[in-house]
């Protein structure tokens, strides 16, 4: 009994790894068009309320949104969150740089936010395979 | 562990009756939380902040208001005990929470609330113009990252301050919390009533209102943030104490056992995910890189971080040994480098209250319930009431999980390890506001175990008529524990306009002279104005002696600014009529001291006459 229990929880934890929800992915994909489009309109100087909200989503949502996948959390709700948190932090970070070089140039921020904002994993699954082959126990 | 892993994250709702009576039932769980928020926010429409008493924002909310409020709670415990309820609509009923608890205020309001709010613009503004920080200015400044990064913003979105940003921060901020509150909860439990239930007690007792745009608010999503992905993969349960206490760490359980008479002890919390090593080195990484971020931007967060691990360590509850030395070296290597200009001429400000934890305290609690009108001093009550029942409410959960033999060592730690940030310092009398809201995610969680202490105990029609009641009864001492001092915390647009004023009239160099701390001026000029609170400014009915005190100090002009919060604010904690004002205003004009050269109905401006000419 407690082999077979012992088993189907291994299979139990894989399924756990393989079923990194997708959220963050979505948001990603969504987040990588907004900030390509802000870049757009911060480099031609557009002023209006479009570029002020499309802003403030890539300074929540943008940066984390590609770098959370590399974490694999294993649900929605944390995903969100913590690119949330994520994404903070590098504002944060990188705010801090630019002050460093006494440069806090929009142009520069909304072009390093959005190069940030599209790295992400090239295939989400990849860790999940690693699990598989018996290495992630 | 990985068996309550699956169960509790990927636990597939039971589904009962018809599909289109499922559909039905979701479909109207999902409406009324939007309709109850409409009408929530459609009976304020006639509410007037500039009628709040001494007793804040409560003054003027309808009861209309309150029976929402009732109404959406009521929803929400109907359809968290119906099995067939899809996640959505609980997700709509605790946003619709948050949309009334902590955005009303943005709706009634004009302008951002808070007189800080207004600072924090100022050294935005700062940056934004110099691209340098100004320590000198202000201690915060020492830590700019946040003011560097509405700095950015502001560039970025092509705004010429951070003033549009402000007014709807706090609803932001919480919307923002509410995903890591909910999963901060599930990595305690595995049992949905409870996380749900916790999100929804966090946000109806979270009175301490730092969600304002302030550094401290961006801190605690990086907290959060720390603390799940902490709990959730480097939690560990089973780890052994050093040899020397082990037998202490035996006997202690052995005591327990007795006293509580539970055969024996198991750890509680959901289950701890299994990772890869690789994964391992990125969670790390991005551990750190929270960590990072809150070091440059806030003094406080860092602490309540490292305390945090440092205790998880010590109770051997997780796997991340060495952290607390790297965050240690880190912290200290900031403030040692970053932060020089702050800590080269205070010192004891810094340190001057290690270990005198009652005289911190003293400073937190007992100062404030000394002073002030009658009105403030029942916010002030209201405050420690709602905090000192929730902290019995959490103890009374964490015994009766120890009574069926579960340990929460690491939900206890969670809890109590921000209490040590009061054996440091008092933090401007702010330390145990702080403590709070960072234990807040903790206590909600062991509060909620004290009605549901296992997945066993049912949560039955009286547990769940005791949870409607009792949130029936957190919104109005919500609203006054949050609120109850929004006579002088609330900004009007007059007061903002006021402000702006200040900086078209007075040349740059001037010296520009408040009356009372509670003042929402520096919006900008910082570095280019000489401000000041002018002090010894007793009796108020002298305006010699005032004049005295504010009189050119060698600057290019000096200029005496008066507003209506700093008015409130005086007339409340020292006890004043609340019209003293306008006598005040005309003791200063009749002085022929003080030349009037702006007014409208919340701000006067006085240009103070230049020694020679006065006398």
């Amino acid at each position: 009994v407690s082999s077979s229990l012992s088993h189907v929880n291994q299979v139990r934890s894989n399924q756990i790894r393989l079923r990194v929800p997708k959220v963050a992915n979505v948001i990603n994909l969504v987040m990588i068009l907004v900030s390509l489009a802000l870049v757009a309109l911060v480099l031609s100087d557009y002023k209006g309320v479009i570029r002020q909200w499309l802003s403030v989503a890539v300074f929540v949502l943008g940066p984390g949104s590609g770098l959370v996948q590399f974490l694999r959390l294993p649900d929605g709700a944390m995903q969100v969150g913590v690119l949330i948190g994520i994404s903070a932090a590098i504002d944060l970070l990188l705010a801090q740089g630019l002050l460093g070089i006494h440069n806090i140039s929009g142009d520069a921020a909304a072009c390093l936010l959005a190069g940030i904002t599209c790295i992400r994993p090239l295939k989400l699954n990849a860790g999940a395979s690693a699990l598989n082959n018996g290495s992630g126990k | 562990v990985t068996t309550a892993a699956t169960t509790s994250l990927d636990e597939p709702q039971i589904i009962a009756g018809s599909t289109a009576a499922r559909v039905a039932h979701n479909v109207f769980g999902g409406v009324v939380p939007l309709l109850l928020t409409a009408i929530g926010y459609w009976s304020v429409r006639n509410a007037n902040v500039d009628h709040a008493g001494g007793l804040g924002l409560i003054q003027v909310l309808p009861t209309v208001f309150f029976g929402v409020t009732f109404a959406l709670a009521l929803s929400f415990v109907s359809y968290l005990r119906a099995q067939r309820t899809h996640t959505v609509v609980l997700i709509l009923h605790v946003v619709a929470l948050i949309f009334l608890f902590d955005g009303v205020v943005s709706w009634i309001e004009e302008a951002p609330r808070f007189p800080v709010t207004y600072v924090h613009i100022g050294f935005i503004e700062y940056i934004q113009r110099t691209n340098h920080t100004l320590p000198s200015l202000d201690a915060r400044m020492s830590w700019p990252a946040f003011f560097a990064m509405g700095a950015m913003l502001d560039k970025v979105a092509g705004i010429g301050n951070a003033y549009s940003m402000t007014l709807w921060a706090p609803l932001l901020f919480n919307l923002i919390y509410a995903p890591l509150v909910f999963s901060l909860a599930r990595t305690i439990t595995s049992d949905q009533r409870v996380v749900w239930l916790s999100t929804w007690l966090y946000f109806s007792i979270s009175w301490v209102g730092q969600d304002y745009y302030s550094p401290q608010a961006v801190n605690f999503i990086l907290f959060l943030s720390f603390m799940t992905i902490l709990l959730t993969f480097f939690r560990s349960d089973r780890a052994a104490f050093p040899r020397g206490l082990r037998g202490l760490s035996s006997r202690i359980s052995s005591l327990v056992q007795w006293v509580l008479r539970v055969p024996s002890l198991r750890p509680g919390g959901n289950g701890i995910f299994p990772t890869t090593t690789s994964q391992r080195a990125v969670l790390v990484v991005a551990l750190f890189v929270l960590f990072a971020a809150s070091v440059v931007s806030h003094q406080l967060t860092p602490f309540f971080m490292l305390f945090e691990v440092t205790a998880l360590v010590i109770m051997r509850r997780t796997a991340l040994r060495g952290f607390p030395l790297l965050m240690f070296v880190v912290v200290f290597g900031y403030i040692s480098y970053g932060a020089i200009g702050f800590w080269s001429g205070h010192l004891s400000d810094m340190f001057g209250g290690l270990g005198q934890v009652s005289s911190v305290a003293s400073q937190n609690v007992g100062a404030k319930v000394q002073q002030g009108h009658s009105n403030h001093v029942i916010v002030i009550y209201g405050r420690l009431a709602l905090t000192a029942a929730l902290w019995i409410v959490a103890i009374t959960g964490l015994l009766r999980r120890l009574r069926r033999g579960l340990t929460d060592i690491f939900v206890m730690v969670g809890f109590l390890a921000p209490f040590l940030v009061l054996g440091g310092q008092s933090y401007g009398g702010e330390a145990i506001l702080r403590v709070f809201l960072f234990s807040l995610p903790f206590a909600a969680v062991l509060a909620v175990l004290a009605l549901l202490p296992t997945d066993a105990v049912k949560f039955n029609r009286t547990r769940a008529v005791v949870v409607v009641l009792v949130a029936a009864l957190l919104a109005p001492v919500f609203m006054l524990a949050r609120f109850g001092n929004e006579q002088f915390e609330y900004v009007s647009k007059d007061e903002y306009a006021g402000a702006q004023k200040l900086y078209q009239i007075a040349p740059v160099g001037s010296e520009l002279v408040g009356i009372d701390q509670n003042i929402a001026w520096g919006i900008a000029g910082s570095g280019q104005y000489d401000f000041s609170i002018a002090s010894n400014l007793e009796p108020f009915n002298d305006p010699n002696r005032i004049y005295q005190s504010v009189a050119s100090h060698g600057t290019v002009s000096t200029y005496l600014y008066i507003s209506r919060t700093q008015l409130e604010n005086i007339a409340v904690t020292d006890g004043r009529p609340a019209d003293w004002g306008v006598a005040f205003e005309q003791q200063l004009e009749a002085s022929g001291r003080f030349l009037l050269v702006y007014q409208n109905p919340d701000v006067a401006i006085f240009r103070v006459a230049s020694p020679q000419k006065a006398a």
